[in-house]
């Protein structure tokens, strides 16, 4: 005669149910973990400090050979583009620009540029412009600003 | 004839799988939580590309998102540009020269709702500005 066992024990260790839980939620956080979008960076555009220091004496003017780089731009709502004037030469074309940049900077990179941009220029083409002097070398950029009416 | 008496032994089995699944639930749910608390509504924004963009993390920050048909967030927040203003004046006081101005604003919005901010930081003597970026593909050829 077969006597029953004493001692039961339970080898059930979960049903499939509760692992495929597992696996998804696993598969989701894996998902939400790398990251749905690109990490945005930061472009610096330091900008100058305002205001000055007063002395009773005139500050010398320094001999400078330097040149002022002025990029003019405008939007021309009509055909959705962006114009821009580089001392007195308009292109029409950003990439071009751009290498007229590039090779301004390889002569002196210690030219100022300034940015005079109109009020309805999109950012996206300031920012790719500006970003554009900056890896020519460019040293020195500022915004200009329409002086604040009395 | 006297049978053993079967004993059952109290069994403490602890299921782990529902607790894993909370566990999971609740690392699910503060990633998310931390992700969106970062404060920004990014959504409908569509930022610029450049190839100097850089990490920048400063804890003396201000980002303000600026979204193509003019309306500007700070926080999750929608402000005015005089808010902003305020904001900037007030947040630089303390340190202004560790503080940070960041401009989210989507690549077509003008010019005109960013030169606000510009000249707000440069009344307040603030030289750390810049613009978030996402990096540009054509850079990484």
């Amino acid at each position: 005669m077969k006597l029953p066992s004493g001692l039961h024990r339970d080898h059930n260790f979960g049903a499939m149910t509760s692992m495929i839980d597992v696996v998804l939620f696993l598969l989701m956080f894996f998902v939400v973990t790398s990251g749905s979008g690109q990490l945005a960076l930061l472009l610096p555009a330091p900008l100058s400090r305002a205001g000055g220091i007063e002395s009773p004496n005139a500050a010398v003017p320094e001999a400078s050979s330097k040149i002022d780089i002025w990029l003019k731009m405008s939007f021309d709502p009509a055909v959705q583009k962006t114009h821009v004037d580089m001392n007195g030469t308009t292109y029409n074309s950003i990439p071009e620009l751009k290498q007229q940049l590039r090779l301004l900077a390889e002569l002196d990179p210690d030219n100022p540029i300034v940015f005079e941009t109109a009020p309805d220029v999109p950012l996206g083409d300031l920012v790719t412009l500006y970003d554009t002097c900056q890896a020519a070398g460019f040293q020195t950029i500022s915004f200009a600003a329409t002086p604040p009416t009395p | 004839m006297r049978l053993p008496r079967t004993t059952r032994l109290p069994t403490t089995q602890v299921n782990l799988t529902p607790l894993i699944d909370v566990v999971f639930n609740l690392v699910i749910f503060f990633m998310v939580a931390s992700h969106f608390s970062q404060g920004q509504p990014i959504e409908g924004v569509e930022l610029p590309t450049a190839s100097r963009g850089q990490p920048e993390d400063s804890p003396h920050r201000l980002t303000v998102t600026v979204h193509q048909d003019g309306t500007y967030f700070v926080g999750g927040r929608a402000v005015t540009s005089t808010e902003i203003q305020e904001m900037i004046q007030l947040s630089s006081a303390a340190n202004r020269d560790q503080f940070w101005v960041r401009v989210q604003g989507d690549r077509q919005a003008p010019f005109r709702l960013i030169e606000p901010i510009m000249l707000a930081c440069a009344r307040q003597g603030i030289v750390n500005f810049g613009f978030d970026v996402l990096p540009d593909p054509e850079a990484r050829r």
